[in-house]
């Protein structure tokens, strides 16, 4: 019972001290409100169209560009098919991209020379770059409804479909909330009782040092709880989070990294023993898994050379990139069973980084040095 | 105002030949505590008195079994507390130097939590916090955050708090400091109270006149021992000597012929205020009188007292200074 009263005073403790929750919620939040920003961005080119031939061809092109998508999205948001109106929003500068079908359009593509325009104000070469390959996939669709394809694409996935980029996102988010919430939270429960002077309160209680331990990582287990839950309903509000999957394995993964994270906040909070060190430690700890563990696969397609192919060879060996990975694959709907052996490292990393934090605490709730 | 409860068991506690080195893999580790004895009896008041890193908080931690001693042993109520801590800390109620409360907690709920802490029983709670409360004086204040106290009603909780469980013994580390003149006196009354209840009293402070309201008996410490022990009283008889004060305008060769006086131990201060160790005190004032009046000095001061605790104090210690 002991335990639970420790946690319930730091839980008390927590919702009176408005800084400790901004900072358990809001940096999650944060990735949120920035991705929500820019998938959307990523997933659809507003572009507009000036259609200056009146062909069949013409009007089967542009139905085409309307029509061409992801499995999110349409790559194209036609904002205009009036000539006139197109080329004066795009001189204006208010449209980045400009697809022209020129006059004689129809008579070319009968004769096999069809060709389109494209006019890009170069905001950046990423978004050039998917403007001009967009319009170049449409082009090939548009010609393999007229003749014969003349390239045959053959995708693997890694998963069992296609993964979007809000599912993708939505998993690194909650997972990366769960972590830096377990870290941040038990960190800071830690350390406050030193920060706040109060850690001999317990230490001259007569309870076994294991109950303030576990005490203290039950606390920071609740505290997260409340900041996962919140950034879990933004993710389904936000990017339409639906996994297909088990919702029961994927929350199990989402405890298993604030299990994690409240391990390593234990060590760091006992370590430092000063609260704003906790964060100043915490985020780029989490942030770190995060960027390493959570993007494993966008740092595969980068890795040819340079620094970028040593963090993914890192990424591949931290224990928590399995859990992004299955995580992945539970939304997808796969099965569970089949997925253990990836998240065998971190069932392993759990219990020695548990043991390490219970062992750093009970030898702080065991002595003072002197004058203390 | 509630009385303070009885207590039920006398607990005494014993440090024997206590010994505590910190850093002892280092070339010249620190010790704390040198060889410490130490007996503090039920129903008195033990304070322990000594400068800055003389080792009251040392072994006030030793007494809690926050600190394993380096050779020696700590009882307490016939448990080593080494051996068992969390059975000696049963028996503890301690106000830390620094109080440890949790300022955003109300003081019900600083309470309250200490009493499932130390596994007051669920029915006796209420009861028990409303009666430490009125003990302090904080009863109307006991749901007002501990944050917005002030220095004095925040160590006044802390005693309560060590009161709440009924502890056999009582552990105060400095427990007035910082406090205005009306809360120290309530503290020191329930302090008094207690032991007269039976309690087995510790107190550090650095205060003389806390000291000798309060101690029973005096251990003054320095450099990790012992450097003497016994009553307000007999500490000041340890000197065996008497203080003459003197307000005079003395010139140099005057305050020689003070130093050479028979019975002049030593002569400190400055001109024009003097004190005088004397051995005898009754007949010294006398040839400090005639030296006067025969170097035609007036006296505006001229006065004989026995050596209060702060003589003997810095006596025994010096007047170094100490970090």
């Amino acid at each position: 019972m002991a335990v639970w009263w420790i946690a319930v005073k730091d839980w008390r403790r927590f919702i009176r001290q408005p800084f400790f929750m901004a900072v358990s919620i809001l940096i999650p939040l944060a990735f949120v409100l920035f991705y929500s920003l820019i998938v959307p961005s990523s997933q659809t080119n507003p572009v507009v169209v000036a259609v200056e031939d009146r062909s069949p061809a013409a009007s089967r092109f542009l139905e085409t560009l309307r029509k061409v998508e992801s499995e999110e999205a349409p790559w194209f948001e036609v904002v205009t098919d009036d000539s006139e109106e197109a080329r004066r929003l795009f001189d204006s500068g208010d449209a980045i991209g400009l697809v022209v079908i020129p006059e004689g359009f129809g008579d070319a593509v009968a004769q096999g020379r069809g060709v389109v325009e494209l006019h890009v104000h170069n905001i950046n070469s990423d978004y050039s770059k998917n403007l001009a390959l967009r319009v170049d996939h449409t082009v090939r669709v548009f010609e393999d409804r007229i003749s014969e394809p003349v390239i045959v694409v053959e995708e693997t996935t890694r998963f069992a479909g296609t993964l979007t980029m809000g599912t993708y996102i939505s998993t690194s988010i909650l997972l990366f909330a769960a972590v830096y919430a377990g870290l941040v939270n038990t960190g800071l429960a830690v350390a406050s009782e030193w920060s706040d002077r109060t850690a001999k309160n317990l230490l001259l209680s007569p309870r076994p040092r294991a109950v303030l331990v576990a005490g203290k990582v039950l606390a920071g287990l609740g505290q997260s709880l409340v900041s996962v839950l919140a950034v879990a309903a933004v993710v389904v509000v936000v990017f339409g989070f639906r996994p297909q999957g088990s919702v029961f394995a994927i929350a199990g993964l989402a405890l298993v990294m604030t299990i994690l994270g409240a391990g390593l906040g234990a060590i760091i909070g006992v370590a430092v023993r000063k609260t704003l060190a906790v964060v100043s430690i915490g985020i780029p700890t989490a942030l770190g898994i995060y960027f390493l563990s959570g993007f494993e696969d966008s740092l595969r397609g980068l890795a040819w050379d340079g620094p970028v192919a040593v963090l993914w060879q890192t990424s591949r060996f931290l224990p928590t990139t399995g859990v992004f990975s299955v995580t992945r694959q539970l939304a997808l709907g796969e099965s569970a069973l089949h997925l253990t052996g990836e998240l065998l490292p971190a069932f392993v990393l759990i219990p020695v980084v548990l043991g390490v934090a219970a062992f750093m605490l009970r030898r702080a709730f065991q002595s003072l040095p002197g004058g203390q | 105002m509630s009385p303070v409860p009885s207590v039920t068991d006398a607990v005494e506690v014993r440090l024997e030949s206590v010994t505590v080195e910190f850093g002892r893999g280092r070339k010249d580790p620190l010790r704390a505590l040198d060889g410490l004895d130490l007996d503090l009896r039920p129903g008195e008041v033990t304070v322990l008195l000594g400068p800055n890193g003389s080792g009251k908080t040392t072994t006030v931690n030793l007494v809690c079994g926050l600190l394993r001693p380096t050779s020696g042993r700590v009882w307490v109520g016939g448990i080593e507390a080494g051996e068992d801590p969390d059975g000696v800390r049963a028996l503890l109620g301690v106000t830390p130097q620094e109080t440890a409360l949790y300022e955003d907690l109300t003081a019900y709920e600083n309470l309250i939590f200490h009493a499932q802490l130390y596994r007051v029983p669920p029915l006796e709670r209420r009861q028990r916090i409303a009666e430490v409360l009125e003990l302090v004086g904080l009863s109307g204040r006991q749901d007002d955050r501990v944050g917005a106290y002030s220095g004095g009603m925040q160590r006044r909780l802390a005693l309560a708090r060590a009161l709440l469980t009924h502890p056999p013994v009582l552990i105060l580390d400095e427990p007035t400091l910082g406090v205005d003149v009306q809360s120290r006196a309530a503290i020191w009354e329930r302090i008094r109270e207690t032991a007269r209840r039976g309690c087995t009293v510790l107190l550090t402070t650095n205060y003389m006149e806390e000291a000798a309201a309060l101690a029973d008996r005096l251990a003054v410490l320095d450099g990790g021992r012992i450097v003497a022990e016994g009553s307000v009283h007999e500490l000041q008889r340890q000197l065996a000597s008497d203080v003459i004060e003197l307000d005079a305008d003395l010139d140099t060769a005057g305050v020689e012929a003070l130093s050479v006086l028979a019975g002049v131990l030593r002569v400190e201060g400055n001109p024009p205020r003097f004190r005088l160790w004397v051995a005898d005190g009754q007949s010294t004032l006398l040839s400090v009188a005639e030296l006067m009046r025969d170097r035609g000095v007036n006296a505006r001061v001229l006065s004989l007292r026995e050596p209060d605790l702060n003589d003997v104090f810095l006596e025994l210690t010096g007047r170094e200074l100490r970090d």
